[in-house]
Formats: structure tokens, C-alpha cells, sequence
């Protein structure tokens, strides 16, 4: 075989596979998509029901802190209103404000609840996979499309593929379609957790200190004001630690001085003496668990009232 | 630059493409640029390193040639120390420090050497050992030395075997920088062919894995006993998919262009005996060891307890190679010990059973293949484990403490558990009828069918956003 005959042999070949490769590619994706949208339970489900179809006046947004802390029947009976959470386990603050963004598109809501963790604004390597949850809302949802390309700098590239955007969901899909809702825990986005922590507190002196994230710090000042543009009133709450931490974190001040500079409520209960370094109350040393939930939403709720109501 | 990214993946066809469009002429220069912008993807100033020790090299070996005597000798001596000098200084020097302030600290000193605040250039173990081969063999007389410093540094450097080998040879390599290396259809197919299955090694079942396997071992003194044998055999895969398939990657991308690269692996699990094991795990480099030290020490040609002496400290030099640590000198005694212990047995048990018990030969090679195994993983212990503390309480909960395997996420656990039957099932495939699924087959279709099954699954269930290669900290 010649030189140019067996390269145009290989490239015909290739470009055979290619479009086989395509077809199905394109195939299976819209099958996932299909399926993707007509999940009844389960963390897809509940980011689908946040992006999409939310309508509750109060809202709560956060990672897995927020979707395990803020109970929304509690903070429904105190303002009166309607209430979900769209926090979700593993997504921090740029899965916080895509789902911000999405609801400000089509819904204005009464009162929103940002919950920020400790060291949310580090950065880090891989600092953006979890955004991976968003990425079947990529080609629908255009405002989320330049967040989610900091995923990687050929995220554009891979989201050619049709399957790439459910890529290991596939069972994930399959189970939750078939699932009844009514089985899981989740009750209006708020998963509770059951379990009592089984170790003393720990007083934790020194922490190295870390790098901010300035696009994560920019993300933050636009999330507070996406909500303020629309004359949302909006708070940003630390939500209590098992742990006794020391040192200031950098996150924290860092929200807080743009909390200020933005005229929006702060309220840190990290270090509260009424949930920190009670056994009973802490599922693990970052989450509450179920009772303690309901009293820190009250305690909240309360405080919210009456700072902005 | 990573092979499992889209910007190798774009490197590769652009070079591939231009290699094949160049005169032969200019193409040592194509793969030269190309493999130091490859290099020095990952840390730029280190190809300083690199070319320190090309230069040293690359006059070693013509010096070499030139004389005789001690003089040939002396500048082997230069080349290896210069060698060495380096791996010692980035690899080995804070961890000597480490134990030197520790035992300091036993007797109330402290310690005045001062730490050295370094990263580990990437693949310095492989192109060290790679370069260190070149002038033994010019020493042996085995290779001429290479007047051409473009292609001397080419050797070093070429950019499929440059940071996780295969650790080559001089005279398996050089010669074929000089052949033109025209496009050849079968060649190139067999080249993506392995590309590929490499490809889906490392993504779908490496990097899946390692989720498994990291949350376990991260967190070792949460878990129980069960948990953490099921997290060892998850590792020993692990490793096997993330090595085997960037060798994978490595050979296929240099077959492509008309290179031959030597085999690392041979589906080593299939091993009946450790000492098999070795002959089909990371093989450049348990060759290196023969050809360079084993051999140099004297080999099997010597009084049995110094054989096993040999053996022995072949494989604790091996584990020094890996890493810095104690944990990877355990390993590699072990690795050593398990050898030695076999030689015996070998040599006394074997041969007794052999003349008074008859059990059918299936039956002892699977029981053989699943204690080699057993034993293999219990030596990954220490290779993954972050200290010698960590591997003593795995062991220890290992053995004392029962309970159910912990899951996270059934989905996850679900996939760890299917990839590995499917690895199993595909390389019984090959080690029986010599191929990977049916990409030798005759008829398109089912060729045509592997290849999509492959990137299908890759794209369904391969891990995007995975790390390095476990072997490029080496």
C-alpha cells in the first residue's frame, strides 16, 4: 500500500468511526436526557426541581451544610411563607449561584439564605469538579455556561459529546426514575440526618493558611448582588461547627467584609455556644443532625425576622 | 502534560501529523521540541536537570569509547555519580535528613543540615535509569556511543517513554531514531489500538477506583477489616490499570510513528509465582535491575545463600526506586523476601510434593495464581499506605476487627466491582487467543464494535476529572 493510499484508507476509516461514534453518542445523550429529566427522587432530582421548577418564597442555598441545617416547614411557619432548599451535599459556591441564577431567570422568591462554609473561598486543585452536577443544565441554560467552563479549559470541547454531560449517572438515572419520591428523605430539599457525634470537642489552635480563590471571591459579590439587583432581601449565614476553631479563616472575613460593603446581613453561628461541642446535636463535626437542624432553624428564622421583617 | 487530557490528545495528532509530513531528515527535531514542550508541560525549569545530565552523559559516552582501562571506568564512575548525584539530591536527600534529625533527636541533638524545600522533578527515576543504561552499555561495549547530541538527547527525552517509561535500552532505541519511519496502516491501527485500551484502563478503571480506594485509605483508622482488604485488592487493580494503561498509551503513541518500545506488562495477575509476577510487572525496569545490578552482583552464579542475598537487596534497591520513604523499602523487601522464600521452597517443598503428591495441575496453578496474588497484595499495602504507622494499623485492623464492607455510594462501588470483572474477563481473552476483545478480528463489524464499546464505556463511566499517574511521583 502507497503512502497517500493507506493514509486516506485510515482516514476514511476514522472518519467512518467518527460518525458512528457520533450517531450514537448523539443517540444514548438524548436517551440520558430523557431519562435525566423524568428522575422523581433522589440529589438530580432535587437540583432539577431547584434550576427549573422552584417557586417557594423563601429560599435556601448552599452545600451539604445548607441541605442538611436549614429546615424549610420551621422557617415556614415563623414568616409564614413557603420554603425549599436547594443546598446539595459535595457543591459549594459556584453550584450555589448557578442555581441562583437559574431561579432569578423565571421566579422572584421573598427572602433568600446563602450558607457559607469555612474555607469555601480556597482554591484549589480540581476546586471546580463538583460543578460536574450542573453539567446536563450546560446546553439548556446559558447562564451558567461561563461557570461551568472553568471546570477546565477544554470543558467546551467535551461538552461536544452528548454523554459527557451524564457521564457516570447512568445508573444513578435508572434508579431514580423507577424510585417512589415518598421514600426518600428528603423533605423539601432538607435531608436530616440521624446519628450523634461519639468524640469530645476539639479545640482546634492553628490551621495552615490558604490561598483565596479570586474568581470564587467575585462569584460571591455577584451572587449577593443577583439578588439585591432584583430587590430580594438576602442573608448569608455561617452555620454552627462541631469543633472550637481559633484562628479567624480567611473565608470568613472575606464574606464578611463583602457582606458589609454590600449592606447584607451576616449572621456566624459557627462558634455557637448553644450547638458547638454538643455531642447530641452533631451528626458528624460539620453536619447537625435532624433536632438540632429544627433548633438552629428556629434560631435562625428568628434572628432573620427580625433583622430583615 | 497528562496522556489522559485533551491537550495530549491534541498533541499527539499534531505532532503524529507533522512527524509523518517531515522529511526524515528533520523529523529527530520535530520529536525533539516536541518532547520538551511535553516535559515541560509539567515544571519548566527541570529540563535544566534534564539537560545537565544529557550533557554529562552524552560526552561520558564518547569519552567511554575513546579510552581504555581505568580511565574507561573513571568516566563511567562520572556519569553514574552525576546520575545518582541527582536522584540523591531531589529524591533522597530530605528523606535521609528526615532520619538523620530522627535519630539525632534519639540521642537529644539536633540536627544542622538544613531541609531542602524541592519538588521531585517528574520521571526522574526513569529517564536517570534510562540515561544510566546508555553509558553502561557503552562501557560493556555493548552500544557505540552516539555522536549526534540531537539524538543522544532524543533518547533521553522522547516524550512517550519520558516520565513513566518504559525504561529502554540503547540498542533498542537509538538505531531506530536513525530508520525512516514510513506510514505504515497496520502499524498506526495497532498503535491507536493499544492507545485506547490504555486509555479506558486508566479512565474507567484506574481513576474509578481510586475514588474507592483513596476515601478508604485517607481515613484507614475509621474502617474495618474488611473494608480495608476489599480497599487492598481495589488498589491492586488500581495500580495495574494506572501503570499498565499509561504504558499502554506510552507504546501505542510511539507504534503510531513507527517506534517499538518494549513490553512493560503481561497481564501480571495471572501469575502462578512471584517470581513470574516480575517477569511480567513493570519488566523494563525488573530488566534494568537484572542487567545492571543483579548481574554485577554476581547473579545465581555465586553460593546459594549469596544468591539470596542478591536477590534480596535487587529488590530493596527496587523499592529505594520508588520512593523516598520506608514504606517502599518494605515493599521491596518483602518483594525480596517473598522471592527468596520461593527459591527455597522451590528447591525443597516443590520437589517433595512433586515426587509423593499427584493433584491435578489446574487445580495448583489457580491456587498458585491466587496466592501469588494474596501476596502481591499484601506488599501494596505498603506501597499505598502514606507511612509505615498507617500500614501497621491497615494490617493490624486487617486482622482484628470484622464487620461489613463499607459503602458510600452503592454506585460507585457497583462500577469499582464491574470494571475489575470486565479487566479480568478481557485479559483472560488475550492471555487465551493473544487480543484485546476482538481488535484482531478479521471482520470490520466486530472490530468496528470493540473500539466503540470501548470509548462508549470511557465516555459513560470514565472519570474526567481524574489525577495524575501514580508512577509519575517516581
Amino acid at each position: 500500500m502507497k503512502f497517500n493510499s493507506s493514509i486516506m484508507v485510515l482516514l476514511k476509516k476514522l472518519f467512518i468511526l467518527f460518525f458512528l461514534l457520533l450517531v450514537i453518542d448523539f443517540a444514548a445523550g438524548a436517551v440520558l436526557k430523557y431519562f435525566f429529566y423524568r428522575q422523581k427522587s433522589g440529589l438530580d432530582y432535587q437540583t432539577i426541581y431547584s434550576m427549573k421548577k422552584s417557586r417557594e418564597d423563601i429560599l435556601f442555598f448552599g452545600s451539604s451544610r445548607a441541605s442538611h441545617h436549614y429546615v424549610p416547614s420551621v422557617f415556614s411557619d415563623e414568616f409564614n411563607m413557603s420554603a425549599y432548599n436547594t443546598g446539595r451535599d459535595g457543591n459549594f459556591i459556584l453550584y450555589g449561584y448557578s442555581v441562583a441564577k437559574s431561579v432569578l431567570a423565571r421566579h422572584t422568591p421573598k427572602l433568600a439564605v446563602i450558607d457559607i462554609s469555612r474555607k469555601e473561598f480556597q482554591r484549589k486543585e480540581g476546586g471546580y469538579d463538583y460543578l460536574s452536577s450542573l453539567l446536563p443544565f450546560y446546553e439548556d441554560n446559558n447562564g451558567i455556561r461561563d461557570i461551568l467552563n472553568q471546570r477546565s479549559r477544554f470543558e467546551r470541547v467535551k461538552l461536544f459529546s452528548r454523554i459527557y454531560p451524564y457521564n457516570s449517572l447512568f445508573p444513578v438515572i435508572a434508579l431514580n426514575v423507577v424510585r417512589d419520591k415518598s421514600k426518600s428523605a428528603n423533605i423539601n430539599g432538607f435531608i436530616p440526618l440521624f446519628r450523634s457525634i461519639d468524640r469530645p470537642m476539639k479545640t482546634i489552635e492553628t490551621e495552615p493558611a490558604y490561598e483565596l480563590d479570586t474568581f470564587l471571591v467575585d462569584a460571591f459579590r455577584q451572587y449577593l448582588r443577583a439578588f439585591k439587583e432584583k430587590g430580594i432581601p438576602v442573608a448569608v449565614v455561617c452555620s454552627p461547627y462541631y469543633d472550637k476553631y481559633v484562628m479567624k479563616d480567611a473565608t470568613i472575613d472575606s464574606v464578611n467584609e463583602i457582606c458589609s460593603q454590600e449592606a447584607i446581613p451576616f449572621l456566624d453561628y459557627s462558634q455557637d455556644p448553644r450547638f458547638s461541642g454538643h455531642q447530641s446535636k452533631f451528626d458528624d463535626f460539620h453536619h447537625l443532625n435532624e433536632e438540632a437542624a429544627r433548633e438552629f432553624s428556629k434560631v435562625c428564622s428568628d434572628s432573620l425576622k427580625k433583622i430583615l421583617f | 502534560m497528562l496522556f489522559n487530557s485533551i491537550e495530549f490528545v491534541i498533541f499527539f495528532i499534531v505532532v503524529t501529523g507533522l512527524y509523518f509530513l517531515l522529511n526524515h531528515r528533520y523529523r529527530w527535531m520535530l520529536l525533539l521540541i516536541s518532547s520538551c514542550y511535553f516535559y515541560m508541560a509539567f515544571v519548566p525549569v527541570y529540563i535544566l536537570i534534564l539537560g545537565f545530565t544529557i550533557v554529562i552523559d552524552y560526552y561520558a559516552g564518547i569519552l567511554i569509547e575513546g579510552s581504555t582501562g581505568k580511565r574507561r571506568k573513571s568516566w563511567l564512575v562520572v556519569s553514574l555519580v552525576a546520575n545518582i548525584g541527582v536522584l540523591a539530591i531531589f529524591k533522597y536527600y530530605n528523606f535521609i535528613n528526615d532520619n538523620i534529625t530522627a535519630l539525632l533527636y534519639g540521642v537529644g541533638q539536633s540536627n544542622p543540615i538544613p531541609y531542602l524545600n524541592i519538588l521531585l522533578p517528574i520521571g526522574l527515576s526513569f529517564h536517570t535509569f534510562q540515561a544510566m543504561s546508555y553509558t553502561i552499555e557503552v562501557y560493556r561495549g555493548h552500544q557505540k556511543a552516539e555522536r549526534h547530541f540531537g539524538i543522544y538527547s532524543l533518547y533521553v527525552m522522547f516524550y512517550p517513554q519520558l516520565v513513566a517509561g518504559p525504561i529502554e535500552r540503547p540498542q533498542n532505541l537509538l538505531f531506530q531514531f536513525y530508520k525512516e519511519h514510513k506510514f505504515e496502516y497496520t502499524r498506526v491501527i495497532s498503535g491507536l489500538q493499544l492507545m485506547l485500551w490504555g486509555f479506558f484502563k486508566k479512565l474507567v478503571i484506574a481513576d474509578r477506583l481510586a475514588v474507592y480506594v483513596d476515601s478508604i485509605y485517607n481515613n484507614a483508622e475509621h474502617h474495618n477489616g474488611p473494608t480495608l482488604i476489599v480497599a487492598t485488592i481495589f488498589f491492586a487493580f488500581q495500580i495495574y490499570c494506572d501503570f499498565s494503561g499509561y504504558s499502554d498509551i506510552a507504546i501505542g503513541s510511539a507504534k503510531v510513528m513507527g517506534f517499538d518500545l518494549m513490553t512493560n506488562f503481561k497481564r501480571p495477575y495471572f501469575s502462578s509465582s512471584i517470581s513470574e509476577f516480575w517477569s511480567r510487572w513493570h519488566i523494563s525496569l525488573s530488566t534494568w535491575f537484572r542487567d545492571y545490578l543483579y548481574i554485577s552482583l554476581g547473579g545465581n552464579r555465586v553460593s546459594v545463600p549469596r544468591w539470596y542475598f542478591n536477590l534480596f537487596i535487587v529488590f530493596l534497591i527496587s523499592g529505594l526506586w520508588h520512593g523516598a520513604n520506608w514504606t517502599y523499602i518494605i515493599w521491596g523487601a518483602l518483594n525480596g523476601l517473598y522471592l527468596v522464600f520461593a527459591l527455597v521452597r522451590a528447591r525443597y517443598i516443590d520437589t517433595f510434593f512433586q515426587k509423593n503428591i499427584n493433584l491435578p495441575s489446574p487445580l495448583v496453578k489457580s491456587v498458585n495464581i491466587m496466592v501469588t496474588f494474596a501476596l502481591i497484595c499484601f506488599s501494596w499495602i505498603f506501597f499505598r499506605a502514606a507511612s509505615f504507622q498507617d500500614a501497621s494499623l491497615i494490617i493490624t485492623k486487617m486482622i482484628t476487627t470484622g464487620g461489613s464492607v463499607f459503602v458510600s455510594n452503592a454506585f460507585l462501588f457497583l462500577y469499582c466491582i464491574l470494571a475489575i470483572i470486565l479487566l479480568i474477563g478481557i485479559e483472560l481473552r488475550q492471555e487465551l487467543k493473544g487480543q484485546i476483545l476482538f481488535f484482531k478480528s478479521d471482520r470490520l463489524i466486530l472490530r468496528n464494535l470493540s473500539y466503540i464499546f470501548l470509548i462508549l464505556l470511557i465516555l459513560l463511566i470514565g472519570v474526567f476529572d481524574g489525577g495524575q499517574f501514580i508512577y509519575f511521583q517516581f
